[in-house]
């Protein structure tokens, strides 16, 4: 009974390694192709015999192949598995692959080749430039500075305030003051849906830097949530000046330029 | 020890103008301080303007030194304004996590320095 089902086992697993939809494929210590299963064949549009008994990398070329970067060599040296991403040209294609390599052991545990589990990642690596895109995209627009009055800078945030961000913002300001020579400069953070210890530890840092700049920075756009959690977090912001509406803020501006905004008689 | 003769310092209206070199070292740090401190001694001056804007970086030390420096011109009634830090230089002190000196008082180029000397001496 036992016997049976591990003969019925022995057939299945050829038929289960040629139905796994990824490519596997085994080579021996010197890199020759030894086992390939259907999704490879289909892979590389080649028969069994055209693949079998040549060096893998004659089939599938990397960049790594003939290094020590192989991830099919580090793998039979450290015995263990090692995942990869590459760029393989197969004929005339090339083709974005992630793949793992496993040393394959005989009974005695020596390693006798290894193992490779190729993943087509042509679609992802599409999704990942896409996405890179776009998030460059929104960082561009996320961090506009406009000069509202001579010397009166306005960097107004919407949305989300995270480290990477912060210091894009932190960049651009202070380029923006080094070119403009602004003596002011508002940071409206009506935007900001939620202000924690993080996000405010970015705004502190922020203003420190336009200190050192020789600009005075007015925080304002602080709602009464926000101001409710800002001192429910016990944060300290004695350090900067903060005001509740922009124009609050402009008023202040103008106050330290010795302007004054006058109503004319008619 | 030769003595760094690389900064330049320029006279208005008894107030220095000290123009610093783009890369200093500690000794030419300690240098400088020595030259500032006893050329302000020994000429009637009131007020100091520390000219970093050929400067491309600062650490932690030369921040803390130019602090001191600072300090030291307080002590001796001489007003010191930093002008012209590069945001470079800037977002370098930032990340450093340096704890900036709240009296220090710092102004965006020699221009707004100069006006800010005035206003306060009057």
């Amino acid at each position: 009974m036992n016997k049976n089902f591990q003969e019925a086992d022995d057939k299945l697993k050829a038929q289960i390694l040629d139905q796994i939809p990824a490519p596997v494929m085994a080579v021996n210590k010197d890199l020759i192709v030894t086992y390939i299963n259907e999704a490879g064949k289909k892979m590389l549009r080649k028969s069994g015999d055209e693949i079998l008994g040549i060096p893998c990398k004659d089939l599938i070329c990397t960049d790594q192949c003939g290094t020590d970067d192989c991830a099919m060599l580090k793998a039979m040296r450290a015995g263990k598995t090692h995942s990869s991403r590459t760029v393989a040209s197969i004929g005339e294609q090339t083709l974005p692959l992630e793949f793992s390599a496993v040393p394959l052991l005989d009974e005695a545990g020596e390693i006798i080749g290894g193992l490779e589990f190729v993943l087509d990642i042509t679609e992802r690596v599409l999704y990942e430039n896409r996405l890179k895109e776009q998030s460059h995209t929104i960082r561009e627009m996320s961090t506009p500075t406009i000069k509202l009055w001579e010397g009166v800078m306005v960097l107004p945030i919407v949305g989300v305030v995270d480290s990477m961000r912060a210091q894009h913002m932190m960049e651009s300001m202070l380029t923006k003051i080094a070119e403009t020579y602004a003596k002011v400069i508002i940071l409206d953070i009506h935007g900001v849906a939620a202000v924690d210890t993080a996000v405010a530890n970015h705004l502190i840092k922020i203003t420190k830097a336009t200190k050192l700049m020789g600009c005075d920075c007015i925080l304002s756009g602080i709602s009464p949530a926000v101001a409710q959690t800002i001192i429910q977090l016990g944060i300290d912001m004695e350090a900067i000046n903060t005001r509740a509406t922009l124009s609050d803020a402009l008023t202040e501006a103008f106050q330290m330029l010795n302007l004054e905004v006058k109503v004319k008689k008619s | 020890m030769e003595a760094d003769y690389r900064t330049a310092i320029t006279v208005i209206e008894n107030s220095f103008i000290v123009a610093l070199p783009a890369e200093m070292t500690n000794e030419s740090i300690v240098n400088i301080e020595k030259m500032i401190t006893e050329k302000a001694y020994q000429t009637n001056i009131n007020g100091i303007i520390l000219n970093f804007s050929m400067v491309t970086v600062i650490d932690t030390y030369t921040y803390q030194a130019f602090e001191r420096i600072t300090n030291v011109f307080a002590l001796m009634g001489i007003q010191t304004i930093w002008v012209g830090l590069r945001p470079g230089v800037v977002f370098g002190l930032i990340d450093l996590d340096v704890v900036i000196n709240p009296k220090i008082k710092i102004a965006i180029n020699l221009e707004n320095g100069l006006a800010l000397l005035h206003k306060s001496k009057r």
